[in-house]
């Protein structure tokens, strides 16, 4: 337990990495650094924003109740035991993190959807590359070869891509192990989901130090077309790396910023769910594309301006939908698919 | 702001020297097919070196093979003078036709007890520091600071990575029962200070008159009192987070910086439970990610501006 006496004329320096949000009913503490998050009481949260000009002292002296020290006290053990911040002599030492966002790239990710249809994408993937994208989604809503497969991942090589992640349906007459012969192959390939599977399994994926890596995925789920994007649930939620993804992710829309989609018909979008092309990959290059502020748009829409969701508590580290929207074509509305309710603190 | 840009690593080996041609201006390197003329470029930030002598050759085999039969080693040793000759001119003529220039070639390197020295001398607060060759010495320190002393490397760490093994050394804590099982009456003079008990580590990356600060706490975790660097399996990583240095020491700092001629590099300072920043070395090869990540400095971006603002 603290010792009050001790700190009276200290602050309380909560990290600035561990970022609170305030929602209708309760906020959250969200620790980037450890990724982890936390539930407090919103009194707590008015609380923490007198930190950055009172010393504890001061605090405790505003308190008429004792049980209101007794539960201040408890509060800052909360803190100090989950190692979100510490006593300091001189708080102006520690200033707040920016939450500015920008990167080099002009796309930094994409996604292809493929039905019925060879996309070139020597091309598709080659534009990508110069734009500077570096993770990219390819969905296939039919039964794929895994030669195809290594004939798309072939292409990436002359590129600066990063990850790639496939999404595929299952099929019955390839054998598991040359998923896993793919992913070996391929250190670019992140992900393999393979949808429609008779079975829920993760396949491990030793590399040769010591680190365990599940890249191939078999859900049961149906993936049968992009209509099966968008849910929004405790899992699909994840607290980002590093505070350059909190901070895009406060800042600008968390699924579709610095995004371009190619749709199954070739029509590139800012979501293959979403309604509006702005032109077809076989004469217009994605480059013009990007030039257009309507497209732009979409990247800009911040959790603030979104109705429901600005008084959630998850804002911050929710993934978002723009395509699947609670008001159909109220693109300000919030996602259809999420069951939360920020006003009563629960998933319906 | 889109400018075209070169990026040279050392040791890439896919790159190769060409000529070099003082009359007409021309330096020239070979990479994957396409060639160069460094000195087309007007801006140049340097972190490191580019070149090292495997660059130079295009054929390294050149190096292997061994002119002087009794003294093997001695045409390795000519070869490799000639080549540190020649890739100081490189940066140097590269330094010297650019606009704009961060980070000069011979600012690489930086002597620690040198900078210590001037950094006391300007009045930033070093930690008390010795060099010492014998263990009497060393055991009188060890005595008079109650076991409170470190010892780390006057010029660089090792770092080393054979097939088998990996070896590399940080700061580490001397204790009495070490010295007197483990050293020898006498030793090569090794820089021994005197611990200061931190409360916070701070790093200062300082670019052209600003400075952009972390604090690293750390103490939590036993593992990494002495180093931060040592993280180990240590279960929370460290807090980095940004930092404003008070004013006093910002203002001996960017003195200290100015003496030494450096336009960048990484400060690193020791905060004690005073409040005392003590000062311990300046890297001037500092890498800005490890700080600009963590807090959202965007140095990258600063510095890809500074370049292209010519
Ligand atoms: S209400 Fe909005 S912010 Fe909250 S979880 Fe649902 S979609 Fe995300
Ligand atoms: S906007 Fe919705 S449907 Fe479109 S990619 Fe994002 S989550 Fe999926």
């Amino acid at each position: 337990m603290i010792s009050l006496e001790q700190h009276t004329d200290h602050y309380f320096y909560l990290y600035a990495n561990c970022f609170v949000t305030r929602g209708f009913s309760r906020s959250t503490i969200i620790d980037v650094a450890h990724k982890n998050l936390y539930f407090i009481d919103n009194a707590y949260c008015d609380l923490i924003s007198r930190f950055r000009v009172d010393k504890i002292g001061a605090v405790i002296n505003s308190f008429e109740a004792q049980k209101d020290v007794t539960y201040f006290l408890e509060f800052l053990n909360f803190l100090q035991a989950n190692n979100l911040g510490t006593f300091v002599q001189d708080i102006t030492l520690f200033p707040a993190i920016s939450l500015d966002w920008d990167h080099p790239s002009k796309v930094t990710n994409a996604i292809i959807d493929s039905r019925n249809i060879n996309h070139d994408f020597e091309d598709i993937l080659k534009q990508l590359d110069d734009l500077g994208c570096l993770d990219v989604q390819l969905r296939f809503y039919e039964k794929t070869e895994i030669s195809y497969l290594e004939s798309i991942l072939e292409l990436t090589a002359p590129t600066a891509i990063t990850a790639v992640q496939m999404i595929i349906r299952y099929n019955a007459l390839i054998d598991s192990m040359d998923y896993h012969r793919l992913v070996k192959k391929y250190p670019v390939l992140d992900l393999i989901i393979v949808y429609g599977s008779p079975e829920n399994k993760f396949l491990e994926q030793h590399d040769d130090v010591r680190e365990v890596f599940k890249k191939v995925l078999f859900t049961t789920q149906a993936v049968d077309s992009c209509a099966s994007c968008g849910t929004i649930n405790l899992r699909s939620m994840s607290i980002p790396d590093s505070v350059q993804g909190y901070a895009e992710n406060v800042r600008h829309n968390s699924c579709l910023n610095r995004k371009v989609s190619v749709d199954e018909n070739g029509d590139i979008k800012n979501c293959p769910s979403l309604p509006r092309s702005f032109g077809n990959v076989k004469d217009t290059p994605i480059a013009r594309v990007l030039e257009d502020k309507d497209f732009i748009k979409a990247w800009n829409i911040s959790k603030e301006s979104i109705t429901v969701c600005k008084d959630c508590e998850f804002r911050n580290i929710c993934s978002d939908c723009r395509a699947y929207t609670s008001i159909p074509g109220d693109i300000l509305s919030k996602p259809a698919k999420c069951t939360y309710d920020p006003y009563l603190a629960n998933f319906a | 702001m889109e400018k075209s840009f070169l990026r040279i690593n050392k040791n890439e080996r896919s790159m190769s020297l060409q000529h070099i041609d003082l009359k007409k201006k021309e330096l020239v390197v070979k990479r994957n097919g396409q060639t160069y003329n460094l000195l087309d470029f007007n801006a140049v930030l340097e972190r490191r070196s580019g070149f090292t002598v495997q660059d130079l050759v295009n054929d390294s085999q050149v190096l292997e093979e061994s002119l002087f039969h009794e003294e093997t080693s001695y045409h390795k040793e000519h070869v490799l003078k000639e080549a540190n000759e020649l890739i100081d001119f490189i940066h140097y003529y590269i330094e010297n036709t650019s606009v704009k220039v961060i980070g000069k070639y011979e600012h690489r390197k930086l002597n620690k007890l040198k900078v210590l020295y001037l950094a006391t001398s300007l009045g930033l607060s070093v930690p008390e520091t010795f060099v010492v060759s014998t263990k009497a010495d060393l055991i009188r320190l060890t005595k008079e600071y109650c076991n409170n002393i470190i010892t780390k490397a006057i010029s660089d760490g090792v770092y080393l990575f054979t097939n088998l093994h990996g070896y590399y050394s940080y700061t580490e804590r001397l204790t009495l029962d070490t010295i007197t099982s483990k050293l020898s009456t006498s030793f090569f003079p090794s820089l021994i200070q005197k611990e200061v008990k931190k409360l916070y580590e701070v790093r200062s990356f300082y670019l052209e008159g600003a400075f952009y600060s972390m604090a690293i706490f750390s103490q939590s975790d036993k593992a990494t009192q002495t180093d931060y660097r040592k993280q180990g399996k240590a279960k929370l990583a460290s807090r980095m987070v940004p930092y404003q240095l008070p004013d006093a020491t910002s203002a001996l700092l960017t003195k200290l910086f100015q003496v030494l001629n450096l336009t960048t590099g990484s400060a690193d300072f020791m905060v004690d439970e005073k409040g005392e920043h003590v000062f311990l070395e300046i890297n001037p090869v500092g890498q800005f990610s490890m700080t600009s990540i963590p807090c959202n400095y965007q140095i990258e971006k600063i510095i890809a501006e500074k370049l292209s603002c010519i």
